[in-house]
């Protein structure tokens, strides 16, 4: 389990209240975040008022930030393949959740939309199922953060050297860095698939644009496949024993 | 503007798209023990990889030293559990300091 409140030593009752506790935290991050998008997409020669009913529509710094740099540096087909490329990751993050959701397939559709990386990774529960209240509750206090921090960014449009003086560009990669660290402590045995994906993230963004870099360093789940067959090969040699 | 607001509603369709096939197809059918392992990997391949990105940058543009003491403020902080929120202003006010004096 993780969160912004928790501590190490005792796990926190999941449930809304939980979940609004931890999407409080997240939201702050996300909110900063938001202003540097606003300002940044604005500089980017959007207007004001499709930022922010992006932000409203999307609700995913990653993909935004990319679709902004995808169309300053090149046409809309590649905007939207790297935007995609990055939130292809929600497909098997909001599979996961299936089983939590409830009603039928619309509900459990649009019950899916609450699935965004601080928040999914905060309602995973010990045994690795997903706490779907905290799912939901985090996500409905990131968003209206997202889309206000939205707004501010693109009607105030502080310079790209005021955010930078002032260290707002620290603030997705230090929300990254904390939520990781939440990750693996909750897992030690996925820090080799981290440093494997961080390896690979690296060298790819050499030569690749980011959202390819990305996926590449997605592939270093497979190491867990390896994890994954070596006990079973064990349990085999145990079935054959006497 | 106009292809602007075509990319907005592509990708809000295609996120919405992303998001709603597992949940409205899969319902309760179980993942196979393989494909679990892969998901509960994904979030710490993924978080590794966006920080990698971010701060390097596309084709290594973006790289900008003064960033990873605030990067070790905030893991350290982390570590040492206090919250989120503490985590990235405490990181951003190192990174603000450190620029102000160099």
């Amino acid at each position: 389990m993780y969160g912004a409140e928790m501590t190490t030593t005792s796990l926190p009752a999941g449930g809304w209240r939980a979940g609004f506790r931890v999407g409080a935290g997240l939201a702050a991050g996300s909110f900063l975040l938001a202003v540097s998008f606003g300002a940044f997409a604005v500089t980017h020669g959007w207007p004001a008022a499709l930022t922010i009913a992006m932000s409203l529509l999307v609700f995913s710094g990653s993909a935004q930030f990319a679709l902004v740099t995808g169309l300053a540096g090149g046409g809309l087909v590649t905007a939207l393949a790297s935007a995609s490329l990055i939130n292809l990751r929600f497909v098997p993050m909001a599979a996961a959740t299936a089983r939590q959701l409830r009603g039928g397939r619309w509900r459990r559709a649009v019950e899916g939309q609450a699935v965004v990386d601080g928040s999914w990774v905060a309602a995973q529960r010990p045994d690795g199922s997903i706490d779907r209240a905290v799912l939901i509750a985090a996500t409905l206090v990131q968003w209206p953060a997202w889309v206000a921090g939205t707004a501010i960014g693109a009607l105030a449009v502080p310079s790209t050297s005021v955010i930078h003086t002032a260290g707002f560009d620290l603030v997705f990669p230090g929300f990254f860095a904390v939520l990781l660290i939440d990750a693996l402590a909750a897992r030690p045995r996925l820090v080799p698939v981290a440093l494997t994906a961080a390896a690979v993230a690296g060298v790819a963004s050499r030569f690749l644009p980011g959202g390819a870099a990305l996926l590449l360093a997605a592939s270093a789940v497979l190491l867990t496949l390896v994890a994954h067959r070596e006990p079973r090969a064990g349990q085999a040699r145990t079935d054959q024993s006497p | 503007m106009m292809i602007m607001i075509v990319a907005v509603v592509a990708l809000a369709v295609i996120n919405f798209g992303y998001k709603a096939a597992g949940p409205a197809v899969l319902a309760d059918r179980e993942f196979s023990p393989w494909a679990q392992s892969l998901v509960e990997a994904l979030p710490a391949a993924l978080l590794a990889g966006l920080l990698v990105v971010d701060l390097l940058g596309q084709y290594w543009q973006a790289f900008d030293w003064t960033v990873l003491p605030g990067l070790g403020v905030a893991v350290g902080l982390r570590v040492a559990r206090r919250s989120h929120l503490t985590c990235i202003v405490a990181a951003v006010a190192c990174t603000a300091l450190l620029r102000a004096v160099l």
